[in-house]
């Protein structure tokens, strides 16, 4: 063959070829998920600003982190469980159950009461850990009875009793107070993340979550102590649940057995908006943060817009849903971690 | 037999004189309002508010004053108000609640009551109605026979239900040949329509109950009246009127003097003209939530210079409240008051207000007003240190009067009135002050009577 004839056979290898659209170009620049999820941050701040321009006011800003910071970190322990292809329903009572039992000390000082609801939240989670793992009880099913469990257990500790906190300074401040400017949830959610991601990113324990969730028998095969992670992810998901338990209990100055109620359901939407699976081995806990602030955002953008409570209800399920489902079609069926 | 024939006529003109004075009284105190409310209809602003000052020298005085703001007309010199309290339905609620006197024309003194150590949550407690539908300690009926009661009502995790089911427990604990099966629906209705199925199938011989919302308690509440079992609501409402009994609460009192107080407020401080008030109030729907709102906005209705910014609603949660609360003190730089339906709504408005620092935020450095219903130990000590302006009472201390009529039923003692009205309690204010001729209690008067844990 000569010059012209192999370009011309090569022009018309390349005519047979698929048409790169816009829509391909698309799906390439937002293959990644984080940027994705970036995207629709800025779109939903965008929107804010426009027609809601106090979201931007700065005690506002510290309101909506505050308290995307307390659900976040109860999110950040439930996409560790996702990660491994479980699932963890009971962290709202594990929360609920953390704070009254803790609450129980309040009286010997707030030092007393915190350290005792985080040792109870993580050994509540360890509990539904060895349960999935050792027992082989399914996840699903585990952490619905624990739901239950954990949940009236509060209320039978509590015997339907709030209890105060004024005066608590300390314990108060974990929700309220400031460090170097930033409200304190905030401080020690974000150290959460980077701790969590360094851990999953640098260290082979924390690789092992991924490979755990992505195939629990090559996992084994392979020498992974699937069980041990299990173990772990869950006693991690308790004691974030524990940890955010104090901050938003001082939000309103007391303890009371209810208030974890619905903290579950808030979690597994911000863990799965951030990109995380439910089938196990994708997400991370960037996309957490990430979907933790679209999500916190987007509430207090519907609260100030004064469009009614019950239809902020509606609109919330209704963008919650759109989001997910613009983001599941374009990274695709099986999108990049 | 003379002296006999002679008492027993005697107390027939006796009760004959009360049965004619009482509707008497009622239909005079009726015909005194209405030619009050004909000079009214056509008043507004600082008109009206002379009007609400003249009130005891036209005769209307103490307690009296409480019901002539209860049974006031709405007004339309406020449009925006008028349209609100029209598109939200609220004189449906308030004539379809009960209203009127006491039965037997109790009035309640400070003072009155018992102090109980209650049976679930251990609290201290005083109860102020217990002299209220007075039924002796001891058997009750017949002594040989064991009358079970079913109490069914949502909430042991609810500082202000706990204590309702205290009160329920504690009065049939005082009748040893009354037995009280006590069940928590835990705020799901389709469980207390299956505690009033349950009820029916154990053949009980009365039911007690604390509807949470009223549609979904009729048809379960109107299956065991068909199956001859009494039943008795209390507080709020089941959605089916024709319950044996319905003990209401203070729900109109409530909404009436917070609405008494705010006017009287404002045109102390000279601001009646201009004011913008948030609402943080309970489910739509309820009870509560209307009629105390629906009374709160009537008296509003004649003051075309109260604005209201917004409604927001919760679940009776208070962290919801608290959220709503931080909304609206960034939605609205330039807000005066914050109105709650219930003691959770006005606590996270405090709170919110005062992470936010704008306790003082309004012109010339004026606290914004805290107007507050339900009469926990909690807001009545910010009512006692300055942070709440106003606190209206209502108290969950009124079931142990729903077993005492409920027993009167079973046993067929006594004929029992199908609206069992709790008397009027009158507010609470820091310093104890006279408006519109009501005498305000302070708070060391009612704290006695409050609910929930106690303050430390």
């Amino acid at each position: 063959m000569n010059n012209i004839e192999i370009k011309r056979s090569t022009l018309k290898a390349f005519e047979h070829m698929p048409r790169r659209t816009e829509l391909t170009e698309a799906r390439e620049i937002f293959s990644n998920s984080l940027l994705l999820l970036l995207f629709i941050l800025s779109i939903v701040l965008a929107i804010g600003g426009i027609f809601v321009p106090n979201v931007f006011q700065i005690i506002n800003l510290a309101n909506v982190l505050r308290i995307v910071s307390i659900v976040g970190l109860v999110a950040l322990g439930e996409t560790l469980v996702l990660l491994t292809g479980e699932i963890d329903l009971s962290v709202g009572s594990i929360m609920s159950l953390s704070l009254v039992v803790g609450g129980l000390l309040l009286d010997h000082g707030s030092g007393w009461a915190l350290a005792v609801t985080l040792m109870c939240g993580l050994l509540l989670g360890l509990i539904n850990g060895v349960a999935v793992a050792f027992g082989k009880v399914p996840s699903l099913i585990m952490t619905l009875g624990t739901l239950s469990v954990y949940g009236g257990l509060a209320n039978v500790t509590a015997v339907g009793q709030a209890k105060y906190l004024y005066g608590l300074d300390l314990y108060l401040w974990t929700g309220k107070g400031y460090i170097l400017g930033m409200p304190v949830p905030v401080v020690i959610f974000l150290s959460m993340i980077i701790i969590c991601f360094l851990f999953q990113t640098f260290s082979k324990p924390g690789r092992t979550i991924y490979y755990a969730g992505a195939n629990n028998l090559a996992a084994y095969y392979s020498g992974i102590s699937v069980e041990k992670i299990k173990i772990g992810v869950f006693g991690l998901a308790g004691l974030f649940a524990a940890m955010a338990g104090p901050m938003y209990a001082s939000q309103t100055n007391r303890v009371t057995p209810l208030q974890g109620i619905g903290f579950e359901l808030s979690a597994i939407a911000i863990a799965v908006l951030g990109g995380t699976s439910i089938e196990g081995a994708r997400g991370n806990v960037i996309g957490t943060l990430l979907g933790a602030l679209i999500y916190g955002f987007l509430l207090n953008i519907l609260s100030l817009s004064g469009i009614g409570t019950y239809m902020e209800q509606v609109l919330k399920g209704a963008m919650l849903i759109i989001i997910v489902l613009v983001f599941q079609n374009i990274l695709g069926r099986r999108g990049n971690p | 037999m003379v002296k006999l024939a002679k008492k027993l006529g005697v107390l027939f003109v006796a009760l004959l004189v009360m049965a004619v004075a009482a509707p008497v009284q009622g239909a005079e105190q009726g015909s005194k309002f209405k030619v009050l409310y004909g000079e009214l209809a056509k008043l507004k602003g600082n008109e009206a508010l002379k009007f609400f000052e003249s009130l005891p020298s036209k005769g209307v005085k103490g307690p009296e004053v409480i019901q002539f703001f209860i049974d006031l007309p709405v007004s339309s010199a406020n449009a925006q108000i008028a349209k609100l309290f029209e598109d939200e339905g609220f004189g449906f609620y308030l004539d379809k609640y009960p209203r009127g006197a006491a039965y037997n024309n109790f009035q309640w003194e400070k003072g009155m009551g018992t102090e109980i150590t209650g049976p679930f949550s251990k609290q201290p407690l005083k109860l102020p109605f217990t002299d209220y539908v007075p039924l002796k300690n001891g058997p009750v009926g017949d002594p040989n026979k064991t009358y079970r009661i079913g109490v069914t009502f949502h909430g042991f995790s609810h500082p202000w239900l706990i204590n309702w089911a205290d009160a329920a427990a504690w009065e049939a604990q005082r009748h040893p040949n009354v037995k009280a099966k006590v069940l928590d629906a835990e705020f799901d209705n389709a469980k207390m329509a299956a505690h009033f199925d349950t009820f029916i199938a154990e053949k009980m011989d009365g039911i007690l109950v604390w509807p949470m919302v009223e549609a979904p308690t009729g048809p379960p509440a109107q299956r065991a009246m068909q199956a001859g079992i009494p039943v008795v609501s209390v507080d709020r409402m089941t959605g089916f009127e024709d319950v044996s009994s319905r003990i209401t609460g203070n729900f109109p009192a409530n909404g009436a003097q917070c609405g008494m107080y705010l006017v009287w407020k404002l045109a102390q401080e000279g601001t009646l003209n201009n004011a913008k008030m948030v609402m943080l109030r309970k489910p739509l729907g309820s009870t509560a939530d209307s009629v105390r709102t629906g009374h709160f906005l009537k008296i509003l209705s004649y003051f075309p210079g109260i604005q209201v910014l917004k409604s927001y609603h919760d679940t009776d949660n208070r962290e919801e409240a608290f959220q709503n609360a931080q909304a609206a003190l960034q939605a609205f730089p330039e807000m005066d008051i914050f109105y709650g339906t219930g003691d959770h709504e006005t606590l996270a408005a405090l709170e919110a207000t005062k992470m936010a620092n704008r306790m003082n935020s309004r012109a010339g450095g004026k606290k914004i007003i805290f107007v507050s219903i339900d009469d926990s130990k909690e807001a009545l000590t910010n009512v006692k240190n300055g942070d709440f302006d106003v606190n209206t009472p209502y108290t969950p201390l009124i079931s142990d009067i729903g077993m005492r009529t409920l027993l009167n039923i079973v046993t067929k003692s006594t004929q029992m009135p199908h609206e069992v009205i709790t008397p009027n309690i009158p507010m609470v204010t820091q310093k104890g002050d006279e408006i519109f001729g009501l005498k305000t209690q302070t708070p060391d008067e009612w704290y006695v009577y409050t609910f929930g844990p106690p303050m430390k």
